[in-house]
This record gives C-alpha cells, sequence and structure tokens, in this order.
C-alpha cells in the first residue's frame, strides 16, 4: 500500500522544489533558514478504510491537509498576489496530476499565531489501495 | 591572569539539514568543520547549585572552560549543540545521539567569551535526556 506522505513529499517537490519553495511534513525544521519567503507544510488528516473484498480492507481513503505558507508582505503588490495565486494553482494541479482531489479548491486561512506568513489551506483527498 | 586545567577531551556536534527533493528533510549532528577534538576544564556542579539546579529539572551539569576559538564560540551561540564529554565515540551514531550514553550534554544557558579578550570561553552544560 502506498505511503501517502512519501508520496505526497514527492509530489510536492517534483513541482516546487526547483522553485525553492520545500515541503515538511508536520512542521518546518528549526534547522533550514528562519526566514524562507515561502513554504508548505502538510498533515494527514485520517486514513479510513472505504472498501472491502473478502473481509479484508482494500481501499484507503487518505485525507491530506497542505497548508502553503507566504511571507505577509507578498500580498501588498500585484505581481506579489500574482505569484501566490500562481503557486496555489501550481500546488493543485501538481497534486490532481498525482490523484489527489481537491473537491473544496484553496482558502485562505489568514495570518496564524501572528507568524508573519499568511497561510492557504488545500484539503485534499485521495484513495489508496 | 586566569589559570585553568584543561584536560577534559570533548567533541562539538551541531545539528545541521540538507532537504533532499522527493525525500524532505534530513538533519543530524555533525562535528563542526576544522575543529577536532578541544581540551576543556571540566567542573561538575555540587553543592548548593547542585541542589538549585536540581529543583529546576537538571540531574547533572557541569562548566565548561576553554581556549577561545571563533567558530566554536559562531557554533554555540547559533546552532543546536552537543557536547560529548572524553569525545565518547560510542555517543553518536549515524548522527543521532544516543539519549541513554551518559557522556552527551548540551548547552545551559549562554557562552561567555571572558573579559571580551578572546582568550578563554566559558559555558554551562547539562546532561543531555533526549527529546
Amino acid at each position: 500500500m502506498t505511503d501517502v506522505r512519501a508520496y505526497v513529499q514527492k509530489a510536492l517537490d517534483s513541482a516546487l522544489s526547483r522553485e525553492g519553495v520545500l515541503s515538511y511534513w508536520q512542521e518546518k525544521s528549526k534547522t533550514e533558514p528562519d526566514d524562507p519567503g515561502e513554504y508548505i507544510v502538510y498533515t494527514q488528516e485520517g486514513d479510513s478504510g472505504k472498501f472491502y473484498a473478502n473481509n479484508t480492507l482494500t481501499v484507503y481513503s487518505a485525507r491530506i491537509i497542505i497548508r502553503y505558507y507566504y511571507k505577509k508582505d507578498r500580498i501588498d503588490t500585484p505581481g506579489g498576489r500574482a505569484l501566490v495565486k500562481e503557486r496555489e494553482r501550481l500546488i493543485l494541479n501538481t497534486m490532481e496530476m498525482f490523484g489527489f482531489s481537491c473537491p473544496d479548491g484553496a482558502y485562505d486561512a489568514g495570518l496564524i499565531d501572528n507568524s508573519g506568513y499568511y497561510v492557504t489551506i488545500l484539503d485534499m483527498n485521495y484513495e489508496n489501495g | 591572569m586566569i589559570r585553568f586545567n584543561p584536560t577534559t577531551p570533548v567533541m562539538i556536534y551541531v545539528k545541521a539539514g540538507g532537504y533532499l527533493p522527493g525525500v524532505g528533510h534530513n538533519s543530524g549532528y555533525m562535528p563542526i568543520e576544522g575543529v577536532p577534538i578541544i581540551f576543556c576544564e571540566w567542573r561538575g556542579g555540587f553543592g548548593a547549585q547542585a541542589i538549585s539546579a536540581h529543583a529546576a529539572g537538571v540531574n547533572d551539569y557541569a562548566t565548561i572552560r576553554t581556549f577561545y576559538h571563533p567558530t566554536i564560540c559562531e557554533a554555540l551561540r547559533t546552532k543546536q549543540a552537543a557536547i560529548i564529554k572524553n569525545a565518547d565515540p560510542a555517543a553518536i551514531s549515524g548522527g543521532e545521539l544516543d539519549s541513554k550514553n551518559p557522556n552527551i550534554y548540551e548547552l545551559w544557558g549562554g557562552v561567555d567569551n571572558i573579559a571580551e579578550e578572546n582568550r578563554f570561553l566559558e559555558f554551562k552544560v547539562r546532561r543531555y535526556e533526549g527529546k
């Protein structure tokens, strides 16, 4: 069965690591530079059983939350806002190419914990057999 | 003139990380580049100070005094460091600290460049008990 988190890491890195946007499971690593312009954190919110065959669970339905963090001054210019939207679109398209679905699309979560970063959240689903 | 007797060998490891696309973040403890084993004066804690330290949850601590080295000073001030007493080779393996090894200590408090003379460094350490 696929390790969903490793799959998410591969998917995000395939499109974003060369743009300098790094992805972390659970939390951003403290050994990386403290002040990146943008980064991603993903967490798994569930991995429930969906289909059974011969009393055995054959398909899981995983739920992954992707949080895209970007510096809050990025939205002060039209170019910055366009870049944020482009990143969100890139994350969405890449994950859909890797078999994830995002029924509700991306949504803004604002400034979390007054950290200096705005957050965009994408709630993704994946069926894993 | 400060008198001290540096007879205890220690190694200092700092936590460093790298990112591998497709795999993610990877971090571990690495020795400081260009800094092999250093000798220091190791003064263990006892008496009233040890009792206050114990009240703060610190079971084993020591004060280290060594020669000033800019790389060591900068590493201790800016990075997460592990101090390996007696340069114990069994304390660290594959970049991971063995939390059961009694020779691993971590920085406790600040680092003092004594009198700002760039001659001696002094800092306190406490036993590393894992995270």
